[in-house]
């Protein structure tokens, strides 16, 4: 869907782009991953020619980006940054509503869809009356998310756009995002450097460092053979216990008929995590009740089952 | 919290100055030697009110730190002593006149101070009141509202200042109307000249030093010889094309201090504008861009709009400016309301120069309040700041 071809970027005598070659398939959530002024966000803005290349190529749907006026490009792609960049002297709703206009949308279509637009990002329609200035950072940035789907572009791209917000409204906006691509599967380019999100939210996953892309590959291919290396060194070593984070408690639970606990579960003391909690989570509690055994309980606040220390952590080899 | 030391100093100044001054003074005609007069003099048992309220107002700048709420009495204490002040001399002027037409009876360094002190307060009252309090429009309006009424009544027609006014009504109304289009059709023509000289600025780079330092130069020139330079070019501008020659382009008249107050207005309009411009988020801008707006769609949907505030407060700050200035035409007859204070000076008529000066600062203040309010009107109400 997306693919760069030896692309080259300089800015005087810095490479902020040196020789990248990614593809992006259809529906993937990639996430660009590197320190400061590694040339990520450079890389992203090529995809809708707000950058352009001094040599090699950017493709979408199999066509150089060249080929296409870079207005009518951008009207296709959906675009989130960081700053979020609402317009402070129009509404919500006009704000949500400026792709589709541009593209010339008749009125009723846009009230609809501008509703739509904030319901899928758990706003109610009634918002598209308010103001920028009255919403929160996570607020504005739901808008700003709203803003970039409202045309419906099969290509997102986002430039940290969640990195201005508190930690805990973050992981909110992360779980609400990754529920909202299950069922939108956009093409998504993620730009960031915080390495729990890109945990959280990647298919794939491309370490950069001086414009170049160093490995791209799944989150869980990135393993402990790396650790000597830039890519092992910044990811860090809590990169093992961090890709807990995206399989949750439900996937490796033992199940426990309620009238069969008491065998091998654990007893009625035993702390209780919820099923939908992330291992990370379950680890977490396991580490700090120094206990290796959780009772696991559903939504309803019943116990469901149990679950081990080595559920969590797999098999391990002998000390070499 | 402790005394509003402001207003109880203007308060306490007004007092002693009402008490201690001449508060009227009479001359038998226009040019004679004037007597001064006294507040009880003048006043009679009318000296209790000014008196009363500057006292009053004194008590409650010392009690307003200790008791909140003393704000609502105090505007409307001080605003009522103001509104009484101008209908008691201009009975007291009708009195001390005694029927003689020649006579002229001014406000004295009392009845200013007095006014003054009683100003200080209503400010100072005012100013924490919520703005749609009823006291503090009660209070605001009390003064016009005593000062029209008055006039309609009658009452004040014995004050030196009404009868200078009434000697000159016709040419008076005539100069007023004048001012008012010198100052705001040159702060029109330099908001048609000063704001795409402001977006040049911006988009320009490499003309930004010469269009500063231009539009500069033109306001550290002394207004009065940038008259005098005029002179030459502007007479000979309207000989060289009789169209403009016939329209009244001459080295003396409205063209040269028209052409100065434009001028004038360029720094403030052409400054805000690049200002403005600069000042709009970057990273809204980027947003604009990147959602597919053209450069012609960012530029008029989002900069723009987002840059009228500032814009706006250049074009308000150089008509009130302006307002100020014109006075200065009068000098190379240009009319406005400057004639009456420059015949006022050359008469030694001191009635006539405060006539000219104080309807020119009326005027002033009453522009910026009205273009505040059409201004505000004018901006997007989600960029709306409540004190603009």
């Amino acid at each position: 869907m997306i693919r760069f071809r030896n692309v080259v970027k300089s800015y005087g005598p810095v490479r902020a782009v040196d020789g990248v070659d990614l593809g992006i398939d259809p529906g993937e959530l990639c996430v660009l991953i590197g320190p400061s002024g590694c040339g990520k966000s450079t890389l992203l803005r090529t995809v809708n020619r707000m950058v352009e290349p001094d040599s090699g190529e950017v493709f979408v749907d199999g066509r150089p980006v060249r080929a296409h006026p870079p207005e009518g490009l951008r009207r296709r792609i959906g675009y989130v940054i960081q700053s979020v960049g609402l317009f402070p002297h129009m509404t919500v709703g006009d704000n949500v509503a400026v792709v589709p206009r541009l593209l010339g949308m008749d009125k009723t279509a846009l009230s609809r869809r501008v509703g739509e637009m904030l319901e899928l990002v758990g706003l109610a329609p009634s918002w598209s009356a308010r103001w920028p200035r009255e919403l929160s950072g996570g607020e504005a940035q739901r808008v700003g998310v709203a803003r970039a789907l409202a045309a419906d572009p099969p290509i997102l791209l986002m430039d940290e756009p969640f990195g201005s917000v508190d930690p805990l409204t973050r992981v909110r906006l992360q779980r609400e995002f990754l529920a909202i691509q299950r069922r939108l599967h956009k093409t998504v380019l993620f730009v960031t450097h915080d390495v729990e999100e890109a945990i959280r939210l990647a298919d794939r996953i491309a370490v950069m460092r001086s414009g170049r892309i160093l490995r791209h590959a799944g989150p869980e291919e990135f393993v402990a053979s790396d650790a000597e290396s830039f890519v092992g060194e910044f990811l860090g070593l809590e990169y093992g216990v961090e890709i807990l984070s995206r399989r949750s408690v439900r996937e490796v639970l033992r199940p426990v008929g309620p009238e069969e606990s008491g065998g091998e579960g654990p007893g009625d003391g035993a702390p209780a995590v919820r099923a939908d909690a992330s291992l990370k989570e379950a680890l977490g509690l396991m580490a700090a009740r120094k206990v290796e055994c959780l009772a696991v309980h559903g939504t309803d606040g019943r116990r469901i089952g149990a679950l081990r220390m080595e559920d969590v952590l797999g098999t391990w080899k002998a000390c070499p | 919290m402790s005394v509003d030391w402001i207003t109880l100093a203007g308060a306490a100044g007004g007092f002693l100055s009402a008490a201690l001054l001449p508060f009227l003074s009479l001359r038998p005609n226009r040019i004679l030697e004037g007597v001064p007069r006294g507040l009880l003099e003048s006043l009679g048992p009318g000296a209790g009110i000014v008196l009363g309220a500057l006292s009053a107002a004194g008590v409650l700048a010392v009690l307003r730190g200790r008791r909140p709420g003393l704000d609502a009495p105090g505007a409307l204490l001080s605003g009522a002593g103001l509104a009484a002040l101008l209908p008691l001399a201009g009975a007291a002027a009708g009195r001390l006149a005694g029927g003689s037409p020649v006579a002229r009876v001014s406000a004295g360094s009392g009845l200013w101070l007095a006014a003054a002190g009683l100003g200080v307060a209503l400010f100072s009252f005012t100013r924490r009141l919520p703005s749609r309090s009823p006291a503090r429009i009660a209070s605001l309006l009390a003064v016009p509202a005593s000062a029209a009424a008055a006039g309609l009544a009658g009452l004040l027609d014995d004050l030196s200042l009404v009868r200078e006014l009434a000697a000159r009504g016709s040419t008076f109304a005539a100069e007023l109307a004048r001012h008012l289009t010198l100052a705001g059709g040159s702060a029109a023509l330099g908001a048609g000249i000063g704001i795409p000289l402001g977006l040049a600025m911006y988009r320009r780079p490499r003309w930004r030093g010469a269009i500063s330092v231009a539009v500069s130069a033109a306001q550290v020139v002394p207004t009065l010889s940038l008259l005098g330079l005029l002179i030459v070019p502007m007479a000979a501008l309207g000989a060289a094309v009789p169209v403009l020659g016939r329209l009244g382009v001459r080295g003396v008249g409205w063209a040269p201090a028209f052409t100065v107050l434009s001028l004038y207005a360029l720094l403030p309009i052409a400054g805000n504008t690049f200002a403005a411009l600069g000042a709009v988020d970057p990273g809204i801008l980027d947003a604009a861009r990147g959602m597919g707006m053209s450069r012609r769609q960012v530029f008029l949907r989002v900069q723009a709009p987002l840059a009228l505030p500032v814009i706006l407060a250049g074009i308000r700050t150089a008509f009130t400016a302006n307002m100020g200035n014109a006075i200065l035409a009068a000098l190379v007859g240009g009319g406005g309301l400057g004639t009456l204070v420059f015949l006022g000076l050359a008469q030694a008529a001191p009635d006539l120069i405060l006539l000219g000066a104080l309807s020119t600062a009326a005027l002033a203040l009453a522009a910026d309040r009205v273009l505040a309010l059409a201004f505000r009107g004018a901006v997007p109400r989600g960029i709306r700041t409540e004190d603009s």
